[in-house]
């Protein structure tokens, strides 16, 4: 899967580079001073590097937790997120990464007990109550068995009661979650579409089926468990799509002991929107009905609403108002 | 299409024989071109490799793929190993890192393992292989101008070993080059393939849409031109028809166009597939 690594001099000898390249022998090892000697330079094209990424292993060096975008929350107080890692392997259409990046490479940033550090200092503080979430910039599953990620961070949130974490994800790489007790102040939330829009726009992500297996086997282990309704697509039909798809998602799982659920529809600030456009130019979701309103992308304000609306309004059927989430 | 750049006419020799390669008189260029290759002999050093590159790319309407092919030097490697390079240091010391899909795509199409190195380029020939990598006078020339026409993944350098430890610059002639190169033009061939076979699927484009016909029977200003083809190629992925120009009905004036074509648009069933 991954045949080239790139190591930043700076981590050739961390332990968690040796398990790696010690996992990928046969992979090709180059070194280099940065990461950004790689990664993200001039000339670089994310659609054809997103045939094969090489894998980046880095020390981030600050900023290793940040404010999160306000459409983030789930009801708590601070949200803030970190990203161990910058890229994924699925390759959804509507991703905001391949528009943020010119590469399509993972960057690993191997310290993951500076991103710890960070945390601390946010919950050390005397305060409201705050959220950590990661799969911001990754999915928080997807690469658990070379990143090895939940394994360290899983003591580390069951030590820290006092912060409540959200990872999310498109992953059936679970098996590190089922190996322990379910922790009480993570939620793991996965991200959801509808069979045919998965199939269309998410590229190399696990069918709609395989999460929901993996969400039941979650729940039934006592895992929280949120729903990321995000985004919801417009479509000619949408209504029968949306309203299946809800249905057999809520027949199938246990909708009394979510977490939480949340809904947007598909939005992207206007120059990833370009830049996306740029490298995919024949994709029909960029043709539909998007209008541009204050730098930002998305559906025509008259179908927004009623695509939302519609969903939400299904949605509720469902659950309580008390675990519904809108992004705004 | 691919553009090999060679600095000496006995590297490309072989290519030229082996591929049919035609000259083609073109201003200050030494160039050999097929319906797929174009090679240009830049002569040795930096400068000319960087200037060769600079002039095919301006004599070029659509940007190709990129290979350096040459010799090189390297301490440890025995002559005549053939070798992909991934990171270039620069006579500055700055360092550049030709991506690696070629190397994957092209170790699929070969029996043998395209394997790569580094490479340091130097601006006098180097005699004693200090560093445990390969010695040339080009490559970082040749990939930072290059990659000012095309994107990195489809720039790459294929160097050959011409001299080691055991056998210094002096003893290469002209002769033995074209005998080292010919006899890696199975590895040369895979990684053509492997560019050519990158270059075209990162140039999925939508048709290109011709708006002669429109701009002469009204007047279109700069915006609205820009407006009715970015209406036309969005009409045409809706409908995978080529040529919509031809679905608009005569009409009045050029607003009268742009809101007909806005209004077909809207009554498309949006889709995903
Ligand atoms: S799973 Fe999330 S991070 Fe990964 S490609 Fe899809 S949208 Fe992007």
């Amino acid at each position: 899967m991954i045949d080239t690594i790139y190591i930043e001099d700076s981590v050739r000898d961390h332990a968690r580079t040796r398990e790696i390249c010690n996992r990928y022998k046969e992979a090709n090892i180059i070194y280099c001073q940065q990461y950004t000697e790689i990664f993200n330079r001039k000339a670089q094209n994310f659609r054809i590097q997103k045939q094969n990424p090489a894998l980046i292993l880095a020390r981030k060096f600050k900023n290793f937790v940040l404010e999160a975008p306000a459409s983030y929350g789930i009801g708590g107080g601070k949200n803030y997120y970190f990203s161990h890692m910058l890229n994924c392997l699925y390759d959804c259409r509507y991703c905001f990464l391949q528009g943020m990046y010119r590469s399509a490479y993972y960057v690993l940033f191997v310290n993951y007990e500076d991103f710890q550090d960070g945390i601390t200092a946010i919950t050390s503080k005397p305060g409201e109550e705050a959220w950590f979430f990661t799969g911001y910039d990754c999915d928080s599953l997807a690469l658990e068995p070379v990143t090895g990620f939940m394994e360290f961070f899983s003591p580390f949130f069951k030590k820290n009661t006092g912060a409540k974490f959200e990872l999310r994800t498109k992953s059936t790489q679970i098996s590190t979650l089922l190996s322990q007790s379910p922790l009480d102040n993570c939620v793991v939330a996965f991200s959801l579409s509808p069979d045919s829009i998965a199939r269309a726009l998410e590229h190399r992500a696990p069918t709609l089926e395989k999460r929901i297996n993996a969400i039941r086997k979650l729940q039934h282990a006592g895992w929280k468990i949120g729903l990321r309704f995000d985004p919801v697509i417009y479509i000619d039909g949408y209504q029968e799509v949306y309203s299946d798809f809800f249905k057999a998602v809520f027949s199938k799982i246990d909708a009394q002991s979510l977490h939480s659920v949340s809904l947007g529809t598909f939005r992207l600030p206007k120059t990833y929107f370009k830049n996306i456009k740029k490298i995919f130019p024949d994709e029909l979701l960029f043709a539909g009905p998007l209008e541009n309103i204050s730098g930002m992308v998305s559906y025509e304000k008259e179908l927004e609403t009623q695509l939302l609306k519609f969903c939400e309004s299904n949605i509720r059927d469902y659950i309580s108002d008390k675990i519904y989430f809108p992004c705004t | 299409m691919i553009n090999i750049v060679c600095a000496l006419k006995c590297e490309a020799r072989p290519l030229i024989d082996h591929y049919g390669l035609q000259p083609r008189p073109v201003d200050n260029i030494k160039l050999y071109q097929n319906t797929k290759i174009n090679l240009v002999v830049s002569g040795v050093g930096g400068k000319a490799c960087a200037s060769a590159v600079k002039r095919l790319a301006e004599f070029q309407a659509q940007p190709s793929a990129w290979l350096n092919i040459g010799i090189a030097g390297h301490g440890k490697l025995a002559m005549g190993t053939g070798r992909l390079i991934h990171k270039i240091t620069g006579p500055d010391g700055l360092n550049w890192y030709p991506p690696s899909l070629v190397l994957n795509i092209g170790n699929k199409l070969s029996k043998n393992k395209i394997d790569s190195i580094s490479l340091i380029t130097v601006d006098q020939p180097e005699k004693s292989y200090p560093e445990n990598c390969a010695y040339d006078m080009e490559a970082t020339y040749f990939y930072q101008a290059a990659i000012n026409h095309q994107t990195s993944e489809l720039v790459q350098c294929y160097k050959i070993i011409s001299d080691n430890n055991c056998s210094p610059t002096d003893n290469i002639n002209a002769k033995q080059v074209s005998i080292l190169i010919e006899s890696k033009l199975p590895d040369i061939y895979n990684i053509i393939e492997a560019l050519i076979c990158l270059h075209k699927q990162s140039t999925s484009k939508l048709p290109a849409i011709d708006i002669t016909d429109m701009i002469n029977n009204h007047h279109f200003s700069h915006y609205q031109k820009l407006r009715l083809v970015k209406l036309l190629e969005r009409l045409s992925l809706l409908t995978s028809q080529d040529k919509v120009s031809d679905l608009v009905p005569k009409l009045k004036s050029s607003s009268q166009v742009l809101t007909w074509l806005e209004n077909k648009i809207k009554e498309l069933p949006v889709k995903l597939t």
